[in-house]
């Protein structure tokens, strides 16, 4: 691998300019572009991703219908963009939320250590030796299924992970000159902690929310396909994965599309947090002073 | 005991895939007899192993509330005075004869008959069996089935006598069935009757373990004979394994894991097809699906937007997308080989613009509730959607089975999805709990007395004539009123290996297994 001189050469470029350069941001970036715009534009669809023609159920994929369409003769391809929006507000609202939230506990964690440290980070260790999808499934068992609770419980199984990984990021960066300084000429902590920590975190943040994105997405297609997420009609392709598994010896279409819309967004996120993640580092030595 | 807790949400789509609908029981002396023949004296032995969706939550007879699944079970270890073959006539069983004079029924029992635990069946041991049913303290569900015994008499050993308070023309029905299976009364005083059932079936009861199995021992000294005299039952043990997944059902048919389903859904079934190891037969039965408006409350108070709703319903689409082409229509809970059958009913046609039109213009806001077990929940997102084709807005509820039935109870909804199995061992057993005013399943509210009228004269009389008319003006006067939509009614078939024959039907599909074999 080459990333040692690419690194060198591109220290001083922009992240940005090096992340549109990036052979795996080009393929993700267009990706979510789509996803995005398919989300937006999904109302000018009309009722096309819900009306049913029964005279045509589970049929491939044809000129009347590209992809086909599902067990009440709904169209594919309408119901895969209307459930993009699902997929982006997943991946918006909950992994949002959740930075927001963890962001917060792991900077007042990290930052204050001593007991407030010991009680919250034991608290996320609990949370995090549930797998992910059991606690998930917990949290929509308590407050009963439905997006906005499938987004709650995306967040909560989200949250402790930022934390922990804010914390550690903090614990390194509290002891640097900078913060000592800052801290001895008195700058309030919240100022202190908005001002010279935060930002150096939002590398990190981005790489990870963009990773933690891609797993709240297969966190919500499983929800939905257990039929805990989204509800009927409201189409969400986890759930147009499951109503394919329930028909595959009839088409073999209704899964599939649906399955291969979060294989090719989760990929995009995927490999976007791996490009953002060497656009990052390369710009690192000018955040970090050289030792 | 095994009891383990059910965390409903987290299971749901297990629910969702398994689990039936309790219904009544029930005649259709209609019911194409395509029962497997007996297979004569070969394949004695051997263990059947039985996929069963629905376990009962006891096996106490006078208790059994699954009145379209139970029986499956109960009969494997009980017996009653007389049977009642599939063609609707009475056979003798544990009584050899008995005579009738409208209001007294004298029973000549069997003799040299013992229970599986030695207590010998006598006139003593079936007045207790009656008489426990009748007790209200013993809250029994089949309570209702004996409503017109007034007394129960042993005249001696051997002879057992009904009085009647007024004729009843289904009492002979009921006690061919769970009110009048007899349990050992020794077995019941002993307490936990319900998990260690003792009758005097060709099945000794051997353990159940909950959620996993139920097994029984073949009875070495059943007092049945097969018709060439040879001893009943063939089979040495049966094995009920509860399974409630359909998908898992149908691979365990396919693989031989089970030998025997209770029932399939037409997307499950329809891959069976063409095996040469199962034999599916239609045996007529059929699963019936309807919505029920509630009548007590706006929007469906008004007989106009009942017709709307009734018009707005593509009962075809619904039958093709929930049932794979496996369906018939029918007007009611009748099918085409009952005697009520009438084809002449018939629902208001699929007419959307129609619906809209009455509606005026604004969305009528419905909710519309069904349980969350495939393929109720489809059936419903397919309703929805050609209510809101037709100027409704309705708005879904896919419920647990026990918090639809209890919305239901309470009239909290405005429609409800919900299904039945069909037929059951007499109409008035499909009618009254759900037309009557006083109805226990009178879910829609009606209090209509042309209905209650003509449900009590289909009940009380003997002439198939005047019942037949009853019947068919009752279910006109339900369609026409339109308080309820009947859907689709999905085949039913009976599903098992090739190698199993000799399973005998009740009226309502329900099997008998003292005669089954297997060919090894």
């Amino acid at each position: 691998m080459a990333t040692e001189t690419t690194t060198t050469r591109d220290a001083r470029r922009p992240v940005l300019t090096r992340l549109l350069r990036d052979r795996r941001a080009r393929f993700a970036l267009p990706v979510l572009a789509t996803v995005a715009v398919a989300a937006v534009a999904s109302p000018l669809l009309g009722d096309r991703s819900a009306a049913t023609d029964t005279d045509r159920l589970l049929t491939g994929p044809s000129a009347r219908h590209l992809l086909g369409t599902d067990e009440l003769g709904r169209d594919v391809l309408a119901r895969i963009v209307d459930g993009a929006a699902v997929t982006l507000a997943v991946a918006t609202v909950a992994v949002g939320l959740a930075l927001v939230l963890g962001t917060l506990l792991g900077l007042v964690a990290g930052y204050r250590g001593g007991w407030i440290d010991a009680l919250l980070m034991r608290t996320v260790d609990g949370l995090l030796a549930f797998p992910l999808l059991v606690l998930a499934l917990t949290v929509v068992a308590a407050l009963g299924p439905g997006l906005r609770n499938a987004l709650i419980a995306i967040a909560v199984v989200a949250t402790p992970r930022f934390a922990r990984v804010v914390r550690g990021e903090v614990l390194s960066l509290r002891t640097r000159e900078w913060v000592s300084a800052a801290h001895i000429v008195g700058v309030p902590t919240p100022a202190l902690l908005r001002r010279h920590l935060l930002p150096h975190l939002a590398g990190t943040l981005g790489v990870f929310a963009a990773l933690q994105a891609s797993t709240a997405i297969i966190a919500e297609a499983s929800l939905s396909f257990l039929g805990l997420g989204v509800q009927p009609p409201q189409p969400s392709w986890g759930a147009m994965v499951a109503a394919g598994t329930d028909h595959l010896d009839a088409s073999w279409s209704l899964s599939v599309f649906p399955g291969l819309a979060i294989l090719l967004t989760i990929a995009a996120f995927n490999l976007l947090a791996d490009a953002l993640r060497d656009a990052f580092d390369a710009h690192r030595p000018d955040l970090t002073p050289g030792r | 005991m095994d009891t383990p807790s059910v965390h409903p949400a987290l299971l749901s789509r297990r629910a969702l895939l398994g689990g039936t609908v309790g219904a009544l029981a029930a005649v259709s002396l209609a019911a194409c007899g395509s029962d497997s023949g007996t297979a004569g004296g070969k394949g004695r032995g051997g263990t059947l192993t039985v996929g069963f969706d629905n376990e009962p939550t006891t096996l106490d007879p006078a208790l059994s509330s699954a009145i379209s699944s139970d029986r499956n079970v109960l009969n494997l270890f009980y017996d009653t005075l007389l049977r009642q073959d599939r063609d609707g006539s009475f056979v003798p069983a544990l009584a050899d004869r008995w005579t009738e004079d409208g209001r007294t029924v004298t029973f000549t029992l069997r003799e040299g008959v013992t229970f599986h635990d030695g207590t010998p069946f006598d006139a003593e041991a079936a007045a207790f069996n009656l008489r426990r049913v009748i007790d209200p303290a013993t809250r029994s569900t089949k309570a209702a089935a004996l409503k017109n015994v007034g007394s129960v008499d042993v005249v001696d050993a051997r002879t057992l006598r009904l009085t009647l308070k007024a004729s009843d023309p289904l009492l002979l029905i009921h006690l061919a069935h769970e009110p009048g299976m007899m349990a050992s009364p020794t077995a019941v005083k002993a307490g936990d009757y319900g998990r260690k059932p003792v009758g005097t079936g060709p099945f000794v009861f051997d353990a159940w373990r909950s959620k996993v199995q139920l097994t029984g021992k073949r009875n070495p000294t059943y007092w049945r004979r097969a018709t060439d005299g040879s001893a009943l039952p063939r089979l040495e043990q049966v094995v009920f394994r509860f399974v409630t997944d359909t998908k898992v059902l149908r691979a365990e048919v396919t693989t031989g894991g089970v030998q025997l389903v209770r029932t399939l859904p037409p997307e499950e079934f329809n891959q069976l097809a063409g095996d040469k190891q199962i034999t599916m037969t239609d045996t007529g039965v059929r699963r019936s699906y309807y919505v029920a408006l509630n009548v007590t409350r706006a929007p469906f108070n008004d007989p106009k937007v009942r017709a709307a709703f009734a018009m707005a319903i593509d009962r075809e689409g619904v039958g093709k997308a929930a049932a794979g082409g496996q369906y018939d229509l029918a007007p009611s809970f009748a099918t085409a080989k009952d005697w009520f059958y009438d084809p002449s009913i018939t629902p208001p046609a699929l007419d959307p613009a129609g619906a809209k039109t009455a509606l005026g213009g604004t969305p009528v806001p419905i909710t519309v509730v069904a349980r969350r077990r495939a393929p109720d929940p489809t059936i419903a997102e397919l309703l929805q959607s050609q209510l809101t084709a037709a100027g409704f807005a309705p708005k879904v509820e896919v419920l647990e089975a026990q918090t639809q039935l209890d919305r239901m109870r309470k009239q909290d909804f405005d429609a409800a999805l919900l299904v039945i199995d069909i037929p059951r061992l007499d109409p008035s057993l499909s009618f009254d709990p759900y037309f009557s005013s006083r109805g226990s399943n009178n879910w829609s509210g009606l209090a209509d007395s042309t209905l209650d009228r003509l449900l009590d004269t289909a009940a009380a009389s003997e002439d198939r004539a005047v019942r037949k008319q009853a019947y068919v003006e009752v279910q006109k006067r339900i369609v026409d009123e339109n308080y309820w939509v009947f859907l689709h009614q999905p085949k039913s078939p009976l599903i098992h290996s090739a190698k199993l024959s000799g399973i005998v039907l009740d009226v309502d599909g329900q099997w008998r297994l003292d005669e089954a074999a297997l060919a090894s």
